[in-house]
């Protein structure tokens, strides 16, 4: 009898466990993390049905880009220097060891302020135009405290962005491509200059044919100069401020995104 | 008759100047004479070709019905030859024999000097057709040498002009200094006064003394267009006269266009010459061409002394005066081989330089030809641009 209690019991971890479909599941109040995604509600924004709700979510964003996706909620006004991106990414990724490609949403419920980073692969995919829209539009839920809708639309425009591909990786992998995507227009206007300037130019070799050189000076002159003055009159001394060309941080930092 | 005809002393065959040889040349017996033999055998027969006698032939003269021409009769067939008001030289139709109007060339009419055609007509068909080689876009068929049998060897009229001055230059000029100090840059500017007076000599400017109503060259071609006779209503006069103004322009650019020649082989004038070629005479005088010439002194003038104003970045000629001390006038003859071609409604003139063999004239362009080679540069240029691109971008 004891046996069969002890084997329903195992079978139905088993299942349960199946169900989850992960090796390492944590099953800490609020929080869990698997290969997927991971959950970390501190400040306890989130209903049991938010979080069957982000769970969905989170696993249909990895299964559409194979990125790890994280989603805190922080309730301590925690202090930072720079920015909170900066403070969550040493704080927080790198010491719970998430895989190197995630994207990671946080709302700072103290500060009332978040911010959102994607490291590994998925840094690339934040452009400055995309941080600035996603950033807006997490602003908007945040003041809404509609926390659930706003990680929901996070992962929609990450899906969004991944499939609209990111500048950087094209630039890396495939240059000819991204050259001919974003510069197309001034190469086919280098070729229209190249083309009209042949054009013109041969057309008037045809119609200004030996038009000119036909006095040289030089050869039927001679001057004999008896004055030669040159005074000096005054000086004056402009100067002007040489600026130097601002870096792109994106590429060279272990993470993209922005606070909001 | 004030025409001349310079026959060969051994046979009475034509003499015809041969650029080749520089020598006088019976096409009959291919016997030689050098121009001083010609002029001394020559001699007596051109003096009478006075002032009285061309008064007394241009008397005789008949104008042709449109007023344009005049007719002579050919000294060697007897058939009426019709030249251009300002023709003093060419050949009689009939019997293709050179005809000289020496009336047409003397008195005050006399050149100084005349430059000899140091080249042959198959020389400047040569020269034409390796030109015609390097343009890849002109119509088929169009550099061919039949096309351009027809180039006949000009003595076109030129006043040539020296002159001494005094002249003299006030500038204001800059020197610019540029440094950098950390991210600073500097830019020291000093000004100076500059000024330059001197004694300046420019010579052999050439003026074309044909004023270029003349329409000898013109005219076979322009009859194909449009012929004077057909001038019947307002539009056709207008019609004819821009037509005549485009010829017109076209003629004083060529007579430029041929230039520089080597003025040093300059011959003095004989008229023999001219036996076997077109000549034409001067209808413009030194007044007329004196405001050009005079500008084209100034400017010259003004670009010798700011040449010797040297180690500055910025020159601003503020004042220049110029005073002229001797001025020297000469008329010559000057040889050009010429021709037309008509391409697509437009009368095309082409004229090589007798001595030099440079070319001159609009060439006709096939566009689609161009356009296509220009499409491709333009392809070859977008595909470099790209290949730079991934390096730099």
């Amino acid at each position: 009898m004891i046996n069969k209690t002890v084997k329903g019991i195992s079978a139905l971890a088993l299942a349960l466990m199946m169900l989850f479909g992960s090796a390492a599941i944590c099953f800490a109040a609020g929080s869990q993390t698997t290969e997927q995604y991971s959950y970390n509600d501190s400040a306890n924004v989130f209903t049991d049905q938010d979080i069957n709700t982000l769970v969905d979510k989170l696993l249909e964003g990895n299964s559409k880009t194979g990125w790890q996706f994280i989603v805190m909620t922080d309730p301590n006004a925690v202090n930072y220097d720079d920015s909170l991106q900066d403070y969550y990414r040493d704080n927080y990724y790198k010491n719970k060891g998430f895989k190197e490609n995630a994207v990671v949403l946080v709302y700072n419920t103290g500060l009332n302020k978040g911010t959102f980073f994607g490291t590994g692969e998925a840094k690339y995919y934040f452009t400055d135009s995309r941080i600035d829209e996603t950033g807006k539009m997490l602003r908007k839920n945040m003041d809404a405290q509609t926390y659930l809708d706003g990680a929901a639309a996070f992962v929609d425009k990450v899906e969004k962005y991944y499939s609209e591909g990111s500048p950087e990786l094209e630039k890396r992998d495939n240059k000819l491509g991204y050259v001919l995507k974003h510069y197309w227009w001034i190469f086919a206007l280098i070729g229209l200059v190249a083309a009209g300037a042949t054009f013109g130019i041969t057309a008037g070799r045809y119609k200004y044919n030996g038009k000119f050189n036909t006095y040289d000076l030089k050869a039927n002159s001679n001057t004999m100069l008896t004055e030669e003055h040159d005074v000096f009159v005054t000086k004056h001394t402009t100067s002007r401020i040489i600026r130097s060309e601002s870096s792109d941080s994106s590429s060279s930092s272990s993470s993209s995104g922005g606070d909001f | 008759m004030a025409t001349m005809n310079y026959d060969c002393p051994a046979c009475g065959g034509p003499l015809k100047f041969n650029p080749d040889k520089q020598k006088f040349t019976c096409e009959y017996c291919m016997s030689e004479f050098t121009p001083q033999q010609v002029q001394e055998l020559y001699a007596q027969q051109e003096k009478k070709v006075d002032a009285e006698e061309v008064q007394e032939q241009e008397q005789q003269a008949r104008p042709s019905e449109d007023g344009e021409f005049v007719l002579y009769t050919c000294p060697s067939c007897g058939a009426e030859v019709m030249t251009s008001a300002t023709t003093a030289a060419t050949h009689c139709f009939y019997c293709n024999n050179p005809v000289v109007l020496g009336g047409r060339l003397s008195g005050e009419y006399t050149p100084d000097a005349v430059l000899p055609f140091a080249l042959n007509k198959e020389k400047a068909i040569d020269r034409f057709l390796a030109l015609c080689k390097k343009r890849h876009f002109l119509p088929g068929g169009f550099a061919s040498k039949d096309r351009f049998d027809k180039f006949s060897g000009v003595y076109f009229p030129y006043w040539y002009v020296n002159q001494q001055k005094e002249a003299h230059m006030l500038a204001t000029c800059k020197k610019r200094h540029t440094w950098t100090s950390g991210n600073t840059e500097y830019t020291e500017t000093s000004i100076y006064n500059v000024s330059r007076a001197g004694n300046l000599v420019i010579e052999n400017v050439a003026e074309c003394a044909l004023a270029g109503d003349n329409d000898n060259m013109l005219k076979d071609a322009q009859k194909e267009q449009m012929d004077i006779k057909n001038v019947k209503t307002e539009a056709d006069k207008q019609k004819f006269n821009a037509m005549k103004k485009q010829q017109n322009k076209q003629l004083n650019a060529m007579l430029s266009g041929v230039h520089p020649f080597d003025v040093s082989k300059m011959q003095p004038f004989a008229m023999s010459y001219l036996s076997g070629f077109t000549a034409e005479k001067r209808d413009l005088g030194k007044q007329d061409v004196k405001e050009k010439v005079d500008a084209r002194m100034h400017e010259y003038a003004e670009q010798l002394l700011r040449n010797t104003i040297h180690g500055y970045d910025d020159i601003t000629v503020n004042q220049f005066d110029e005073k002229t001390d001797l001025e020297a006038w000469s008329y010559a003859l000057l040889p050009v081989w010429v021709t037309t071609y008509k391409f697509k409604d437009e009368i095309l003139l082409f004229a090589i330089n007798g001595q030099t063999g440079k070319t001159y004239g609009k060439l006709p362009l096939n566009p689609g030809k161009l356009a296509l080679a220009s499409a491709l540069v333009g392809a070859a240029a977008f595909v470099l641009a790209m290949l730079g691109g991934m390096f730099f971008l």
